[in-house]
């Protein structure tokens, strides 16, 4: 091959250094640094060269790992999270029709509190028509148990990649981090990645439970009425504690790299006109950039999908007096209610007297530029109450030479 | 302060270039050969060898102006890898006024100016080179993206120099590959010639031109004309490989012997691009032909061809067989 994009992870990494690569390859990277112990990942477009990229640098040798091919997403779901029961560290990857394959197997990892990490690169369902392009299927079937974390760039997605490690081994729940497929896992970016030996120390692998000998149980066996709904609520009451150790994990990785997060990070709140957008991924990066020259509207940063933190969410709507937001989201539902961002955000802040409209935008690929970002910051001035339809698709055509105009 | 930023430079570069040629290698090049933040990104359309590709990079001292992840509508600089695009894609597209279009070609400034005239560019400065040639002197294969780099380096010093570029060269590919390209990339700024425009018309760093919903494409079906959204009757949409000729990259092609078809309509239903021409004669569909412009030479259809026995031989044809193009 004549490029080889691994090969600065195929030694030692031994100070920070400023790399630039595809989100993907930067999360193989980051993987192959946290020192998993089986790899187990079907491949489908955009998500292919994370998976590529790892079984390069186990090929290569610098990292020692069960490298296991499989015959789909089913099978590698199923043998990641028996491999993790076992006590394995385990990486696996997926995205759109394939995280939809392995939907029968993810509620048993949280189930079994293993603490697995999984990349996704979000791509668009296959309806109305096949479509490789970023959407953010991701959010229809998230829940179930699992953390997720959403990055804007190449950077965020190498660190997410790194503290999800920690977030599973701390929480016992398993985590995905996702990036915007294509906008992010092929678009090369400049970042700095951490030296082998400060990752290393900052995901230590710690004993856990896991299937042994020594101490038997059995594992997924039926349970009569009697438990099942007092194993949810255990696993509920555990879940509950999951968010402080996600912020004590973006905490401690302030501290190793200097680069700061937050479940939830905000800018320019104190903005004149109250209004602010709520969004994930990188479709900020895009808002962020256009908020330089337009300095009266704020930007709320979800950086935490799952569990979604509430509490968070309404301390800053509060503190800050925030009147009015614009959900952008790259999903639709066709239930009739708000999609999933909305519907989160809007059950977070019920009782609030915040007004919200969301729309959709950028489905299947399509970019959003600071075309859409200005007409929904215009057209959510005149609104003043959560009366009449709550969302919207802008930036498509209604007809060939009209656009879709936004109704509430 | 805030004024010094608004001063800071933002260059943006596009890259055209069929499947295969390179065309994203170039942009990822480009991000990092340059000293700062800068991301570069490509689009894909049909992923397939020789359709045509577009990359893009976005460059800045300011990390807040590159910060964004949207493509870039109106680039100062659009490098061109294969002069056969200029007449399948529009290459110019949101280019800024003062701007540089650099293409690798063998043609004279006349013809490709005439080409590139039919899309009524504004006012911008073409630079040609001839990469093809070089490289496959240096490289001893026709893969120019490194190259038109080196063409970039002579009309825009000012983002990255050549040392640069050679350098990230050298970071990118294997060392026995990387020696080559830095060979034949020095050779690159003497070759390439100019030919500037009116120069009252200034190029702008920092002036954003893009049209408003430029980037929907007004003119395609809408919501309300789309029947049933999932179904794509060829009638009424086209597919994506129909729009876009195979041009010279394609090596062989279908053709079509009437004589020995049975009509069983096998090579319609597995052909990919659509290319089995029928028409409705007698009352029902036949099978008449190929659309060699569209055509790739996937040889699927001869794959499936029954064929039939020649009468007076005896022998098996098929209906289809491949041709190589000269």
């Amino acid at each position: 091959m004549s490029v080889q994009p691994m090969s600065p992870f195929f030694k030692e990494i031994k100070k920070p250094v400023k790399l630039t690569m595809t989100g993907n390859y930067a999360v193989a990277g980051a993987v192959s640094q946290t020192d998993p112990d089986v790899i187990c990942a079907f491949p489908i477009t955009p998500q292919t060269q994370s998976v590529e990229g790892l079984s390069d640098v186990v090929n290569h040798g610098k990292l020692k790992a069960a490298f296991v091919n499989v015959e789909s997403e089913i099978a590698a779901c199923a043998f990641s999270t028996a491999a993790c029961a076992a006590g394995a560290r385990t990486f696996i990857a997926t995205a759109s029709q394939g995280l939809l394959l392995m939907t029968e197997c993810l509620p048993m990892a949280p189930g079994w509190r293993v603490p697995l990490t999984m990349m996704i690169s979000a791509r668009a369902f296959n309806s109305p028509n096949l479509s490789i392009w970023n959407s953010w299927e991701f959010t229809l079937i998230s829940g179930m148990g699992w953390n997720t974390i959403v990055s804007e760039n190449v950077q965020e997605t190498y660190d997410a990649a790194i503290i999800s490690s920690k977030i599973s081994e701390d929480s016992l729940f398993p985590t995905q981090f996702v990036h915007d497929g294509f906008i992010i896992s092929h678009s090369a970016q400049k970042f700095f990645a951490i030296p082998d030996e400060d990752v290393l120390k900052y995901t230590p692998k710690k004993p856990r439970h896991h299937i042994n000998t020594e101490k038997t149980g059995t594992w997924g066996g039926i349970v009569t009425p009697d438990y099942f709904g007092e194993g949810r609520l255990a696993l509920e009451l555990e879940k509950n504690k999951v968010l402080p150790i996600m912020d004590n994990a973006f905490r401690e990785f302030e501290k190793m790299t200097g680069r700061s997060y937050h479940s939830i990070e905000i800018y320019n709140l104190d903005c004149s006109s109250k209004t602010v957008f709520l969004t994930m991924g990188s479709m900020c990066g895009n808002i962020l950039t256009w908020m330089e020259n337009n300095k009266d509207v704020g930007l709320i940063k979800l950086r935490t999908w799952r569990p979604f933190p509430t509490e968070q969410l309404i301390k800053i709507i509060e503190d800050n007096k925030i009147e009015k937001i614009i959900i952008l989201e790259k999903d639709d539902d066709l239930s009739g209610i708000l999609p999933p961002v909305g519907q989160s955000v809007a059950s977070a802040l019920f009782g609030l007297n915040v007004v919200l409209r969301s729309f959709i935008v950028g489905l299947g690929g399509r970019d959003v530029t600071k075309d859409e970002i200005e007409y929904a910051a215009k057209k959510m001035k005149p609104i003043t109450d959560n009366r009449g339809k709550l969302y919207d698709y802008l930036g498509v055509r209604e007809t060939k030479d009209k656009m879709w105009e936004v109704r509430f | 302060m805030a004024e010094n930023k608004e001063n800071i430079p933002k260059y943006l570069v596009r890259f055209h270039g069929r499947g295969g040629q390179g065309a994203v290698t170039a942009a990822q090049l480009c991000s990092m050969a340059f000293d700062g933040p800068a991301t570069c990104m490509p689009t894909f359309g049909a992923e397939r060898m020789g359709s045509p590709v577009a990359s893009f990079v976005r460059m800045s001292k300011d990390y807040s102006k590159v910060r964004t992840n949207e493509q870039v509508y109106s680039p100062q600089y659009s490098c061109i890898l294969d002069d056969t695009l200029l007449e399948d894609v529009d290459c110019t597209a949101g280019i800024v006024p003062g701007g540089y279009l650099i293409v690798n070609t063998c043609k004279p400034y006349e013809e490709i100016r005439e080409i590139i005239d039919k899309n009524n560019p504004p006012e911008i400065n073409v630079a040609l080179i001839d990469a093809t040639n070089i490289a496959l002197e240096y490289l001893g294969r026709n893969i120019t993206n490194t190259l038109i780099l080196g063409a970039l380096v002579k009309v825009a010093p000012q983002i990255f120099t050549l040392d640069e570029l050679i350098t990230a060269i050298g970071d990118q590919f294997n060392p026995k590959i990387a020696q080559k390209n830095m060979d034949a990339i020095k050779t690159v700024p003497d070759a390439t010639k100019i030919y500037p425009c009116d120069d009252k018309v200034k190029i702008s760093f920092e002036k954003d031109y893009k049209k408003e919903w430029s980037h929907i494409g007004l003119g395609k079906l809408g919501a309300a004309e789309l029947d049933k959204a999932g179904v794509w009757y060829t009638d009424v949409i086209d597919g994506g490989s129909t729009r876009v000729n195979t041009g010279s990259w394609g090596v062989s092609y279908a053709s079509f012997h009437p004589e020995y078809c049975i009509q069983c309509g096998n090579c319609v239903f597995i052909c990919p691009d659509l290319c089995i021409e029928r028409e409705f004669r007698d009352n029902k569909w036949q099978i008449v032909g190929v659309d060699v412009f569209h055509c790739k030479g996937c040889e699927n259809c001869v794959e499936v061809c029954p064929g039939k026995k020649d009468k007076e031989t005896g022998e098996k044809h098929k209906a289809l067989t491949m041709v190589m193009k000269c």
